[in-house]
C-alpha cells in the first residue's frame, strides 16, 4: 500500500487510529486520544526529550494505530451509529425479504430508497438533521447474514457469531479459505429499519456489506475486486459474490452511490460541512436539494494511467452559492455545506463525465490532509489493486469543463 | 500466569481500578501499570477501545471534562451500577478460580508461592 504524507507523526496517527469512525464518533475518539498524547508528550518534554523523541517515544507507547482502529471499528462502524449516541437510530432503506436466488452465486442486495413515512419521521425531528439525512448514503446495503452463509459456504467460508463481552449486540466472524478472520457487527436491537408502514423491524440478523469490504481489507492476504455496474459482483480473496437479481436488481448508481458515502464517512470527511447530502443529481438518485438544470456543466476527467472503471466524486459545495430548485435548506450546524456524490463508469480510455455544478474545482487526496482547501476527491471503486485496501483515491490528469 | 489470563481478566482490571473514582485513560493507564508491579505491560492505545466496550456493556459511562493542562478534554470513565456488580461478580469468579487452582497444586491461599524450590 502506498504510503501518503499526512502531516505530523502525531497526525497520521490520529487519523489512522479513528480510521473507519465517522462523525461525532469519530472527533470524540480522536480528542480523547489527543488528550492522552498530549499529556504524554508533556511529561517526556518536562523529563527533558526533545519535542520529537517526546513524540516518537509517546507513541510507541501507545502502540500500532491499528489496534485501535480495528478494536473501535468492532464496536462503532455500524452505520446507523449516528453522531448522538442515541439508542435509537433509524436506517431508511427498504429492507428486501431475502430468498435464495437461482443463480447460486448471487446475492440479494438491499435496493436503497426512501420510504415517505421515513423522511416524514426525519423531518419531525429526529436528532436534529436534515430530511436528507434520511437517505444515507451510507447506509444503505443490508444484508441479510443468513442470505451471505447460503452463497458463502460452499465456498469455503464458515461463520461464527460471537458477541462483544457483556453485549448482546452480535459480532460475526467470517473465516475465509485462507484462515484469515474478518469481523462484521450485525445490526443491533437498537438499529431498525422504517418501512412505508411505520414499522420498524430491528436488524438483528444483517451486516453491511460495507463493514465486510472494509474487514476483509485490512487483511493481508484477503483481495478486493468489485466489478459490474448493474448487480455488480465482489470478490474476497477467492470467494465471490453478486449484489442483486434480476428480480431484485441492485442499480449500479445506488450502490456505487452508497459505497462512496461510507467510503466519504470514513477516511475522507475532515467533520465539517457535507450537510445535505446529494446524490448523482443528473441521474435522477436525488436526495436533498435538486438542481437547475442549468447550474450543471458536463465535466470531463481524464485518469492517469487510462484506468477504466467506476469513479466517484465526493464535491464539497456551499448551499448559498448553487443554483438549487428548492429554497436552500437550514441546517442545526453552523455552516451551509453540502456534499454532492456522483458516480460514473469511465469508458476504455479512461474518461469519465460527471454532470457537476458550476464551481471551482480543486481536487484533493482527502478533506483531512491538506493546508489549502480543496473542494472535491474522486476515487476509483471498481476494478482491484486499491492503494487503500477496499477504494483508491485518484488524482486526474485532466480535467475540462464544457 | 501468562498474557492470555491477563488479557481475560482486562475487563476485571479496569473495573477495579475504577472502583474508587473517576478516571481518564492516561490515569487508568499509570494506576493499571503500577498496582500490578509493571507487570501489566501493554500498549496504551489498547486500553481505549476496552473502556469504549465496557462502555458500551454499560458497565462505566463516560464524559469529557476540561483538563487542567490545557490541552484537548479528557475523558472520565466512573462505574454504573452495572458496572459494581459485574467487578463483584468477576472478582468471585476470580478468587474461586484463584483457590481451585491453589487447591490443585496443593498450595494454600496465603502462601506467596515464592519459596518453590
Amino acid at each position: 500500500m502506498k504510503q501518503k504524507p499526512e502531516g505530523t507523526a502525531s497526525e497520521h496517527y490520529l487519523q489512522q487510529a479513528t480510521r473507519g469512525l465517522w462523525g461525532r464518533k469519530r472527533r470524540e475518539v480522536r480528542e480523547e486520544l489527543e488528550a492522552h498524547l498530549h499529556e504524554r508528550v508533556l511529561a517526556h518534554r518536562i523529563a527533558g526529550l526533545s519535542e520529537t523523541n517526546a513524540v516518537e517515544r509517546a507513541l510507541a507507547e501507545l502502540g500500532s494505530p491499528r489496534e485501535v482502529s480495528v478494536g473501535m471499528a468492532r464496536l462503532y462502524t455500524l452505520p446507523t451509529m449516528m453522531g448522538s449516541g442515541a439508542a435509537l437510530a433509524v436506517v431508511c432503506a427498504s429492507v428486501v425479504a431475502l430468498l435464495p436466488s437461482g443463480a447460486a452465486q448471487a446475492l440479494p442486495g438491499t435496493p436503497y430508497f426512501p420510504t415517505a413515512k421515513c423522511v416524514e419521521a426525519l423531518d419531525a425531528g429526529a436528532d436534529g438533521f436534515l430530511s436528507g439525512n434520511c437517505i444515507q448514503t451510507n447506509d444503505a446495503l443490508w444484508l441479510d447474514q443468513s442470505a451471505l452463509r447460503q452463497v458463502l459456504e460452499p465456498q469455503g467460508v464458515t461463520f461464527s457469531k460471537t458477541s462483544a463481552p457483556g453485549s448482546n449486540e452480535g459480532i460475526l466472524g467470517l473465516t475465509f479459505p485462507t484462515s484469515k478472520l474478518v469481523y462484521v457487527p450485525l445490526g443491533s436491537p437498537d438499529a431498525y429499519v422504517m418501512d412505508d408502514e411505520g414499522n420498524h423491524p430491528a436488524l438483528p440478523g444483517y451486516l453491511s456489506l460495507w463493514s465486510l469490504l472494509r474487514g476483509a481489507s485490512y487483511q493481508d492476504g484477503i483481495e478486493l475486486e468489485v466489478k459490474g455496474w448493474d448487480n455488480p459482483s465482489v470478490r474476497l480473496g477467492d470467494v465471490s459474490f453478486q449484489v442483486g437479481t434480476e428480480a431484485r436488481p441492485m442499480a449500479g448508481a445506488e450502490f456505487y452511490a452508497s459505497y462512496l458515502g461510507e467510503i466519504y464517512f470514513a477516511d475522507l470527511w475532515d467533520g465539517l460541512g457535507g450537510n445535505p447530502y446529494i446524490v448523482n443529481p443528473d441521474r435522477g438518485v436525488r436526495h436533498g436539494p435538486n438542481f437547475y438544470k442549468s447550474a450543471l456543466r458536463e465535466t470531463v476527467i481524464t485518469m492517469p494511467n487510462a484506468k477504466p472503471g467506476v469513479y466517484g466524486i465526493a464535491m464539497r459545495l456551499d448551499l448559498d452559492d448553487v443554483q438549487l430548485d428548492q429554497p436552500a435548506l437550514t441546517s442545526s450546524l453552523p455552516w451551509n455545506g453540502a456534499v454532492l456524490f456522483s458516480v460514473e463508469r469511465a469508458d476504455a480510455q479512461g474518461q469519465v463525465s460527471f454532470a457537476l455544478p458550476n464551481e471551482p474545482l480543486r481536487f484533493v487526496e482527502a478533506f483531512t490532509a491538506e493546508s489549502e482547501p480543496g473542494t472535491a476527491v474522486l476515487v476509483r471503486l471498481s476494478g482491484t489493486d486499491f492503494d487503500n485496501g477496499w477504494y483508491e483515491v485518484v488524482v486526474p490528469k485532466r480535467v475540462a469543463m464544457r | 500466569m501468562g498474557k492470555a489470563l491477563l488479557r481475560d481478566n482486562f475487563d476485571l482490571i479496569l473495573l477495579a481500578i475504577l472502583e474508587d473514582a473517576p478516571k481518564y485513560g492516561l490515569e487508568i493507564i499509570t494506576e493499571a501499570k503500577s498496582r500490578t508491579d509493571g507487570y501489566f505491560d501493554f500498549k496504551e492505545g489498547s486500553l481505549y477501545p476496552a473502556l469504549h466496550r465496557l462502555e458500551k456493556a454499560g458497565f462505566v459511562e463516560a464524559e469529557f471534562a476540561p483538563s487542567t493542562m490545557g490541552g484537548p478534554r479528557r475523558r472520565y470513565y466512573q462505574l454504573t451500577e452495572s458496572g459494581v456488580k459485574q467487578l463483584a461478580e468477576k472478582r468471585e469468579a476470580w478468587e474461586r478460580f484463584n483457590g481451585a487452582v491453589g487447591a490443585l497444586w496443593g498450595q494454600n491461599e496465603t502462601e506467596t508461592g515464592r519459596d518453590c524450590k
